[in-house]
């Protein structure tokens, strides 16, 4: 039967893993050397439709942050569904020695999110009229939002063991990644943090390490 | 003890203030390992489902024959589909 892969993790601490996952399946362990993958039995069939895919990812977040709380997780993007538990052990075999390093380097980390958003109901400055003032523009806008960025590592002080951001298109994104035992310093650092005018700051957290499963 | 700005929102279960739904999903949908060769499914511009093609569990045509049987307004050429980003 197909399997819903929900995570990886260290065998070692042990874990007390949650006993069920999505939609009431059993979590399963399986076991390569020192990791271990999470995943349960699965019908995609139980998909679809907008509501099962809604509670099905709740009860996706609800393992990893069950497992989160113990360990550090290297988590699948739901749903990642393979044919069955061979397919799986086959995946995580052959990518054993990456997720090693990268665990071993997330070891006690997990990730706090800041989203800044702008609020400014100002409309649209008229558009370019060249190349060179376009471009001139996207600089200024670049040197805008490395200054924020930059205002909010500063904010966090030591507390961020690393740091990364990416544009969207709704604002900035920063990642900071964050020693277990400090995120609640975190969260106090970042209520003393001022927002920039007509923007908005979101953080959330703590969440696995997805931003910085790659070195950088 | 600083007060925090309006404008800044602390959302964490270490402050007993829940993340929103929308938190939720964005990073269970978005963020994690992708498996080489995943295909996104996109209903209505929204990535709802992740197929692994390299393990083959489910054809394309499957998955669309099993979603168009399930959402009628669905467009006759079945949702729009992508190369998952990595």
């Amino acid at each position: 039967m197909a399997v819903l892969a929900y995570c990886i993790t260290e065998t070692q601490p042990e874990i007390t893993a949650p006993t069920t996952g999505v939609r009431g399946t059993a979590i399963e362990t399986i076991r390569v050397q020192d990791l271990q993958c999470l995943a349960s039995q699965f019908d995609p069939q139980d998909l679809v439709g907008k509501a099962p895919i809604q509670e099905s990812a709740l009860d996706f977040n609800r393992v990893l942050q069950g497992v989160l709380q113990q360990i550090a997780i290297i988590p699948f993007r739901f749903p990642t569904i393979l044919t069955d538990e061979t397919a799986l052990s086959q995946f995580l075999t052959e990518h054993q020695a990456e997720y090693r390093q990268t665990l071993h380097r997330l070891r006690n980390c997990v990730q706090m999110e800041i989203q800044l958003k702008q609020t400014s109901t100002q409309p649209p400055a008229t558009s370019p009229k060249s190349g060179a003032e376009y471009l001139r523009s996207r600089q200024v806008q670049h040197q805008y939002i490395d200054s924020i960025v930059t205002h909010f590592r500063e904010s966090t002080g030591t507390l961020a063991k690393e740091w990364r951001h990416r544009e969207t298109s709704t604002g900035i994104r920063c990642f900071a990644l964050v020693d277990r035992s400090d995120v609640q310093a975190f969260l106090r650092q970042m209520k003393s943090v001022s927002v920039p005018i007509e923007s908005e700051a979101r953080v959330t957290g703590p969440w696995p390490a997805s931003e910085f499963l790659k070195e950088q | 003890m600083p007060q925090p700005s309006e404008d800044l929102v602390i959302a964490s279960a270490d402050l007993d203030r829940e993340m929103t739904l929308l938190d939720i999903l964005d990073h269970v949908l978005n963020a994690g390992v992708v498996i080489r060769g995943s295909l996104v499914i996109s209903l209505a511009g929204v990535d709802l489902v992740f197929l692994g093609l390299d393990v083959v569990l489910t054809s394309v045509e499957t998955a669309f024959r099993h979603m168009r049987s399930q959402i009628p307004n669905l467009s006759p050429s079945g949702p729009s589909s992508k190369r998952s980003p990595e």
